[in-house]
């Protein structure tokens, strides 16, 4: 090499040494950047996915506990405030719509706030049983529904085949807009999560 | 006693209406006097009671209205606590949020926060079930540790900027002196490398075959 092609690779290795030294100062510029995203499941008693119901069919009967589980993930990158909706569908009631992330016209029976860390995993409990019921023509309509010990007045319409969806529908806070959001953005594209749960009664 | 006088009245006019007997018209007119006399007494009698009726029905009506009214406020003042609450809590989370941001550890202020949202729920469940007595005890609960929470996080937010720009500062006073002895070395090593090339040119020798 002559002396020219020294003092180039001199000049390269100096620009390479100082861009290391004020890296850290460099890399607040640019964030480190990963895709956003927030996991929710419903868990039976023993934690796992299964054990729903209490025997092996999946029938219910009034009066008898539900034991279920509330399984969350933050991965957003900063802590979320998070609501869960809980809401009982009859077959003629639309679910949640995923890809336009519209949450389910039925009423919200109950709703559970947390407010959960980056990276943080919770499990919130969720045990729920049909208290009271009614029969008018035809129909049977649950009227009380018990929550976590709280007793709540629904006013649920149960079809022919006598069979509902549970679904819980995952709201977070949007700063911006000051209030819960059913969807968020991630990636550019609206996401939302939204878990439902079969459910087939037993009112003899 | 009323019915008595009454009673009383109107027998005396009944002796007064009677056949004409022996009896003068004097004592005729007394009787009449004495039974019109019992009337009124009896007429003012029984609108004393009506006005203590009227009186003690006006006293019940107003008992019953105050309760109804207390009722609602009470359900209204609430209902503006729950959202006063509500609030709070938003505003504890909205702080938390800046202070993650500017590298604050949140975890004991998440937990707290996480206390308050708690009380309200359970707030909210008082609420629904009438019960706004303990609605109110769980909301003040919520609306001190939210206060509490948010005030922290206020805190130890201004005093993560102020640690943050300190250390921003010391960096970049320690990134430039890095840089300028990094240079000022690679000029100094090009030279004793310049010399030390040029040296090991001049010192060859021609090779002769």
């Amino acid at each position: 090499l002559n002396l020219d092609e020294w003092r180039y690779i001199f000049i390269i290795t100096g620009i390479f040494a100082v861009s290391i030294v004020a890296m850290p100062v460099i890399s607040t510029y640019f964030p480190q950047t990963q895709e956003p995203f927030f996991a929710m499941a419903v868990l039976g008693k023993r934690l796992q996915a299964g054990d729903y119901y209490p025997t092996d069919e999946l029938i219910l009967n009034i009066r008898e506990p539900v034991p279920w589980n509330i399984y969350l993930f933050n991965q957003m990158g900063e802590s979320q405030y998070t609501s869960i909706k809980v809401k009982i569908l009859s077959n003629s009631v639309a679910s949640p719509n995923t890809s336009l992330c519209i949450p389910s016209p039925a009423p919200v029976i109950y709703e559970f706030r947390n407010i959960l860390l980056s990276n943080e995993t919770k499990i919130v409990p969720f045990t729920w049983e049909i208290i009271g019921t009614y029969n008018d023509a035809d129909t049977t309509i649950i009227s009380k529904i018990k929550i976590n010990e709280s007793p709540i007045d629904v006013d649920i319409v149960i079809e022919n085949d006598k069979s509902l969806r549970l679904v819980l529908e995952l709201w977070l806070y949007n700063n911006i807009s000051t209030e819960f959001s059913f969807a968020w953005i991630s990636n550019g594209e609206p996401r939302c999560i939204w878990n439902q749960l079969w459910i087939t009664f037993d009112f003899s | 006693m009323l019915d008595r006088d009454l009673n009383a009245a109107r027998n005396i006019l009944e002796i007064g209406r009677g056949p004409p007997d022996l009896k003068s018209v004097e004592s005729l007119t007394s009787t009449r006097a004495r039974a019109y006399d019992v009337f009124a007494r009896a007429n003012l009698r029984k609108k004393e009671k009506m006005k203590r009726t009227l009186y003690l029905q006006f006293i019940l009506i107003m008992f019953v209205s105050s309760y109804f009214i207390n009722f609602v406020s009470g359900e209204s003042d609430v209902l503006n606590e729950i959202n006063v609450a509500e609030r709070d809590i938003i505003q504890g989370y909205d702080a938390i949020i800046l202070a993650e941001k500017n590298g604050v550890n949140i975890v004991n202020l998440v937990r707290d926060l996480n206390d308050a949202i708690d009380s309200l729920s359970e707030a909210r469940i008082r609420y629904y079930q009438g019960d706004f007595e303990a609605a109110f005890s769980y909301l003040t609960a919520c609306k001190e540790i939210s206060t509490v929470v948010r005030e922290e996080a206020s805190a130890l937010y201004l005093s993560a900027v102020e640690e943050s720009e300190k250390k921003l500062f010391q960096n970049s006073i320690l990134i430039r002196v890095s840089i300028i002895i990094i240079f000022f070395s690679f000029i100094f090593i090009w030279k004793i490398f310049k010399q030390h090339y040029i040296k090991k040119i001049l010192d060859m020798k021609p090779m002769v075959e």
